[in-house]
């Protein structure tokens, strides 16, 4: 563990600091799902109260904050993602991440990264192995390393 | 077990973004205390995902704080309510006062008004005030029209007494 990430985890957590390092990506994650500003500002504040009712419920040294907290925008927004059926990838403004990627790799990410759909259900959805899902996965993470070094 | 295999499968990135099976969360999460490389490559997949959403993070509108805030607040209140009302409301009148209550209920129009139980005093010292003050109020103004009449009928003994002088 890097020492400044050492610092942040073990710093004691509230609803305050939570929002001060994670509401700008929240809402930035939010509004790809939704595309919409003020739902997406809907949903941060029902996310995090969402994540105020399970707080001391929450193993936070399991995972990153970060994953934690977006598991929580993801389940709010699952009724949203249930009527859009599979997502398409996003397309419109440039993104240094996901312009690197094939369409493939780009349809595998967003629709596991923005909807709460595991693997199997995917590679069921679109037809492919499991395998295969989890190997466009795989690609599109180290492009998102790649890019990120480059 | 492979781990080099295991890593390059693809798993863990599912891992990272919820989207593993029960079992591959349970059997990565044995794993993870085994195997260093595995928790050095979940906390880089970790970092990779904060990258990509603080590339595309958007600024809170001001006021988004205390907006949450607000909606944790009423969430705390509404908790701490129901159970209170779901009490008072339990086999007695929702005019009942508790014996050992510091506060009286006022029945108004539409609701209720809770009241300090010492306005009771007041209201009750208000009250005889009142009453002391029409009784001096009904008292002087008959001693003032019996003193009237007496004046009259000393004027007019004046009047006979001046005629017959």
């Amino acid at each position: 563990m890097k020492p400044e990430n050492a610092i942040l985890q073990a710093k004691p957590l509230s609803i305050h600091s939570l929002y001060d390092t994670y509401a700008g990506m929240l809402l930035g994650y939010i509004f790809e799902v939704v595309k919409d500003r003020s739902v997406a500002e809907e949903y941060l504040v029902k996310t995090f109260r969402s994540i105020h009712s399970s707080f001391d419920k929450i193993n936070w040294a399991e995972t990153s904050n970060w994953c934690q907290l977006q598991q929580f925008a993801k389940k709010e927004l699952t009724t949203f993602n249930e009527t859009s059926g599979l997502r398409k990838p996003i397309t419109g403004l440039p993104n240094k991440y996901l312009d690197r990627m094939s369409d493939e790799q780009k349809l595998v990410f967003c629709n596991i990264y923005y909807c709460k759909k595991t693997t199997i259900e995917l590679a069921k959805e679109i037809n492919k192995p499991e395998a295969l899902v989890k190997k466009l996965l795989k690609e599109a993470f180290t492009i998102i390393r790649d890019r990120h070094e480059d | 077990m492979k781990i080099r295999e295991y890593i390059e499968s693809g798993v863990l990135e599912s891992y990272v973004l919820g989207a593993a099976s029960d079992e591959e969360v349970h059997e990565l999460m044995q794993l993870k205390k085994q195997y260093p490389e595995i928790r050095d490559a979940l906390f880089e997949l970790e970092t990779d995902l904060e990258r990509i959403a603080q590339y595309m993070a958007i600024a809170p509108p001001p006021g988004m704080l205390t907006k949450i805030e607000d909606e944790i607040n009423s969430l705390k209140y509404r908790e701490e309510a129901v159970p209170k009302l779901k009490r008072r409301d339990a086999g007695r009148s929702k005019f009942d006062r508790t014996p050992g209550s510091q506060f009286i209920e006022v029945e108004a129009e539409s609701s209720h008004m809770r009241i300090h139980k010492t306005w009771k005093w007041v209201f009750i010292a208000v009250f005889a005030l009142s009453k002391i003050f029409l009784i001096g109020f009904i008292y002087y103004f008959l001693a003032n029209r019996q003193a009237q009449e007496q004046i009259q009928e000393l004027k007019s003994q004046l009047k006979q007494y001046q005629v017959a002088k």
